[in-house]
């Protein structure tokens, strides 16, 4: 039996995928999380094709959480794919990035981003963040049925 | 002309003396009849078309003898000739530049009015008066040469110009993003490794993994600093008259609300408004203030005065402190990027402070700079434009 996708990480960098998914283990959040790899295959995922062509496309994650900098397909690319497309538009993204630049935060806003998080070098303090935004977005926030 | 012609007399003769005029004048003058035959040339218009004598040219068609062709050698007709034309409207003409043909084949550019000569029977003919005009196409041949030059070293260098501030907007780009990957990377696993293999480390080894912690997150301040010094000088300031006693007050209380328990007194008079933007002052004044209240740290009570005079179409407003001061021969190392005249753990701070505030007086036009002695206290002083509504002298 599937199990449900409930968090989405699209993230390029290995290392910040393992300390992601840590600090989202250490509270119990990382049960029902898909990693994938650059902007192409998120939106594979996202719209089951390619890879995951065999993917019940129903299932959608409670968020998306989506690095900026990646090869392929950027995360300023992914963003406004999946906010274009009916399917996916409503699904909440949080552009979680090192970048804490002006114009990353508006172009993100225009695009309709959910929310933006700058991520911390320290990592005591990326923890801290990383864990409010899986309690947040996975148990706190509220959202239209599918 | 001396030794050539007598010393102008005035001679009694009337035509005597109007050839006298003709001939000492630098124009050419030529007169014509009605069936367009040269009725005289003086002597600046002889020279200047190659011949010898008035002879030369007298009873000639000054049109077949000097105006056949056009510029580019192709034929003049008689019909399209301006001094034809003027000639039997009776009507004065002037060309601000055609050409005239010589003895020798060659022509010159010319610029010439023609004036109708009038009896009482109507026209009798016309007088032409022209000057070589070869010096001034030249030089405005030169003007319209170092224009075009100007206007292309203007394009390469506005070229340069945006492609340099792009590379440098990528850069600050690229810093923000990629350097700060890794030194989470360092960070992070060092913590991980202190967590999950604690029982394998000893306290050296612990000790060792701080050390690398510490320089990972300083390098992450750093790396932030170096990106708000780069945003600091990026656009240019937005002119208003600012309120400084207000702005000094408001910078205060907002930097002061932080430690309560430190006893601080402001004294502040009434500054003289300055011509700047807002929140750029706001921004300089923060990293002034903020210095002044981290280096009296030490005192009972720190004492801060901000005070302000006009020189000239400036304004002199000065910060001076009651802390720890500095030595002045380091003066000059105050306002560099990453410049620190105390140790970290005497006080805390990467030294960026003082290099934006002066990036940021300096986009003004003004001017910044520190006297200090060891012990003493330190006096920053920094100027800006007056404003333009000036509400006191």
């Amino acid at each position: 039996m599937p199990v449900d996708v409930e968090l989405l990480l699209v993230e390029d960098n290995p290392n910040d995928a393992e300390l992601t998914l840590r600090a989202l283990k250490r509270n119990h959040l990382a049960n029902h999380m898909v990693w994938v790899k650059d902007g192409v295959e998120a939106l594979d995922f996202l719209f089951a094709r390619g890879t995951y062509a065999n993917r019940a496309q129903c299932e959608r994650p409670k968020v998306i959480l989506l690095d900026l900098r990646m090869p392929k397909l950027d995360g300023i690319e992914v963003l406004t794919a999946i906010k274009q497309d009916e399917r996916t538009c409503d699904i909440p993204v949080v552009v979680l990035t090192s970048s804490n630049e002006d114009k990353d935060i508006e172009t993100c806003y225009r695009l309709g981003v959910n929310s933006f998080v700058s991520k911390p070098v320290v990592f005591e303090d990326f923890i801290k963040t990383v864990t409010q935004l899986g309690f947040y977005w996975l148990l706190v926030n509220k959202q239209p049925a599918p | 002309m001396d030794g050539e012609t007598d010393p102008p007399q005035a001679p009694d003769d009337q035509e005597a003396w109007l050839r006298l005029l003709l001939d000492s004048t630098a124009e050419g003058i030529l007169g014509l009849d009605l069936d367009d035959r040269c009725t005289f040339a003086n002597r600046s218009s002889i020279r200047q078309l190659g011949f010898h004598t008035e002879q030369d040219l007298l009873g000639s068609p000054l049109h077949d003898l000097i105006h056949h062709k056009q510029a580019d050698g192709s034929p003049l007709p008689r019909h399209e000739c301006a001094i034809t034309r003027s000639l039997h409207a009776a009507a004065p003409a002037h060309r601000d530049e055609d050409v005239f043909w010589r003895t020798d084949g060659t022509c010159f550019p010319v610029e010439y009015w023609s004036y109708p000569i009038r009896a009482e029977n109507g026209a009798t003919g016309a007088v032409i008066a022209f000057v070589d005009i070869t010096e001034r196409k030249r030089a405005e041949e030169a003007i319209r040469h170092l224009n075009r030059e100007l206007e292309e070293r203007v394009a390469v260098r506005t070229t340069q110009f945006h492609a340099a501030s792009e590379d440098l907007e990528s850069f600050s780009y690229s810093v923000s993003h990629d350097l700060r990957a890794p030194l989470r990377a360092i960070d992070g696993f060092s913590l991980i490794l202190l967590e999950d293999y604690a029982k394998c480390l000893d306290d050296e080894g612990r000790r060792l993994l701080r050390v690398i912690r510490t320089n990972a997150q300083q390098m992450g301040r750093l790396i932030d600093d170096i990106l708000a010094f780069a945003r600091a000088g990026r656009r240019d300031p937005e002119l208003e008259d600012v309120d400084m006693t207000g702005l000094a007050r408001a910078v205060f209380a907002d930097l002061t609300d932080h430690h309560a328990s430190r006893a601080v007194r402001l004294e502040l008079e009434a500054l003289a408004p300055c011509r700047a933007d807002p929140s750029m002052v706001r921004q300089a004044l923060e990293h002034l203030l903020a210095n002044a209240l981290k280096f009296t740290r030490p005192r009972a009570v720190a004492v801060i005065e901000i005070t302000a005079r006009p020189d000239g179409p400036m304004n002199v407003y000065t910060i001076r402190d009651n802390g720890v001061g500095f030595d002045m021969a380091f003066s000059h190392h105050l306002f560099n990027v990453f410049q620190r005249l105390h140790g970290p753990e005497q006080f805390e701070g990467t030294g960026i402070g003082l290099a934006i505030a002066r990036r940021l007086i300096n986009k003004h036009g003004g001017r910044i700079w520190a006297e200090g002695k060891v012990g003493e206290g330190a006096t920053f002083s920094f100027t800006l434009p007056r404003a333009q509504e000036t509400t006191e002298e």
